[in-house]
């Protein structure tokens, strides 16, 4: 299946929940926030959340700034 | 000085000084620079991960033992920073945000409209809301109504260095606020930052002046210097000003020749 990952398309396996997602691309540690189609997905839920074709995914991380 | 620490939202803080950790060359500088400089809570933005390295400017943060305060630099909407505070607030834990809504690229001005609609919206999803705002008193009471637990007001646009163009305004923010004042952008130099203070500011954030300096860690101690210099000159009241000089020495016992 195909989603955008932070705003380039990118290709899943079917079923892959966004904790696989989030453990290839950006780690599970503290520092790191997802938001599904507009709506943040809490960490706590990520390991449950399969993602489906043509989701937006945005993968975020604390950088310098300010 | 130990005994002159200021609240935000029931949090103390030792360091009247906050430091924004954009525009440094390298972590390694952002570090020395903090340690400098003595604050106590540095800002972070929130980017896509593909743009930045994971953990990196938080272990930076940890090592230097400071709060870290997330911002929602770069959104324009009401919309955008409400979501980029929430992912904020699920990555790093903390319900304070450093609410920026900024209206466009050439003045990196907030949208007051935007910025407090954000504000409205943010208190009532419980985060203890830090809205960076333009220097107007009227603006700053209606985010202080909305429930915001400081205001932090321009002295400038960002990244200028110009200063604080309208001390007038900043005067009248601080003489209604019922909240820690936080004087946010446009500082360029140690004395900018010791007048912040003077005029009863509680707290200056500064990033730039530091960070894209020639020697940052050298100015993060200037600042640190003028922050305590100027808070102490608020506390101990100035002389008024006067149109005619007055002399300091005693006017009686004058010798005549």
């Amino acid at each position: 299946m195909t989603l955008t990952v932070n705003g380039k398309l990118m290709q899943l396996p079917a079923g892959t929940t966004l904790y696989q997602l989030m453990a290839g691309l950006a780690g599970v540690g503290r520092g790191t926030a997802a938001a599904v189609d507009g709506v943040v997905a809490p960490r706590g839920g990520w390991a449950e959340l399969e993602l489906r074709a043509g989701q937006h995914v945005e993968i975020l991380t604390a950088t310098q700034g300010g | 000085m130990a005994d002159d620490t200021f609240t935000i939202a029931g949090a103390e803080f030792d360091s009247r000084l906050i430091m924004g950790t954009g525009g440094a060359p390298s972590l390694a500088i952002m570090a020395a620079a903090i340690q400098a400089s003595g604050t106590a809570m540095c800002t972070v933005s929130m980017r896509r991960v593909d743009t930045a390295t994971p953990g990196s400017v938080l272990d930076m943060l940890a090592g230097c033992g400071v709060r870290v305060l997330p911002n929602t630099a770069g959104c324009r909407t009401a919309h955008e920073a409400v979501l980029t505070a929430r992912l904020a607030r699920d990555a790093l834990g903390t319900d304070w945000i450093k609410l920026e809504v900024i209206a466009d690229d050439h003045t990196l001005l907030p949208d007051p409209v935007e910025l407090l609609d954000a504000a409205e919206l943010l208190v009532a999803d419980g985060f203890t809301v830090l809205p960076y705002t333009n220097d107007d008193p009227v603006l700053a009471r209606r985010l202080q109504r909305a429930g915001c637990a400081a205001v932090m007001p321009l002295g400038a646009p960002i990244g200028t260095g110009l200063g604080i163009r309208n001390r007038h305004n900043i005067e009248l923010i601080v003489a209604e606020a019922e909240v820690p004042v936080i004087l946010d952008a446009g500082i360029g130099t140690a004395s900018d930052a010791a007048l912040a203070m003077e005029l009863g500011c509680d707290a200056v954030l500064l990033a730039s002046a530091v960070t894209r300096a020639q020697d940052p860690a050298l100015m993060a101690a200037a600042m640190a210097a003028a922050v305590t210099a100027g808070r102490l000159a608020a506390r101990a009241g100035r002389i008024p000003r006067r149109h005619h000089a007055r002399a300091s020495s005693p006017t009686h016992g004058t010798a005549v020749f």
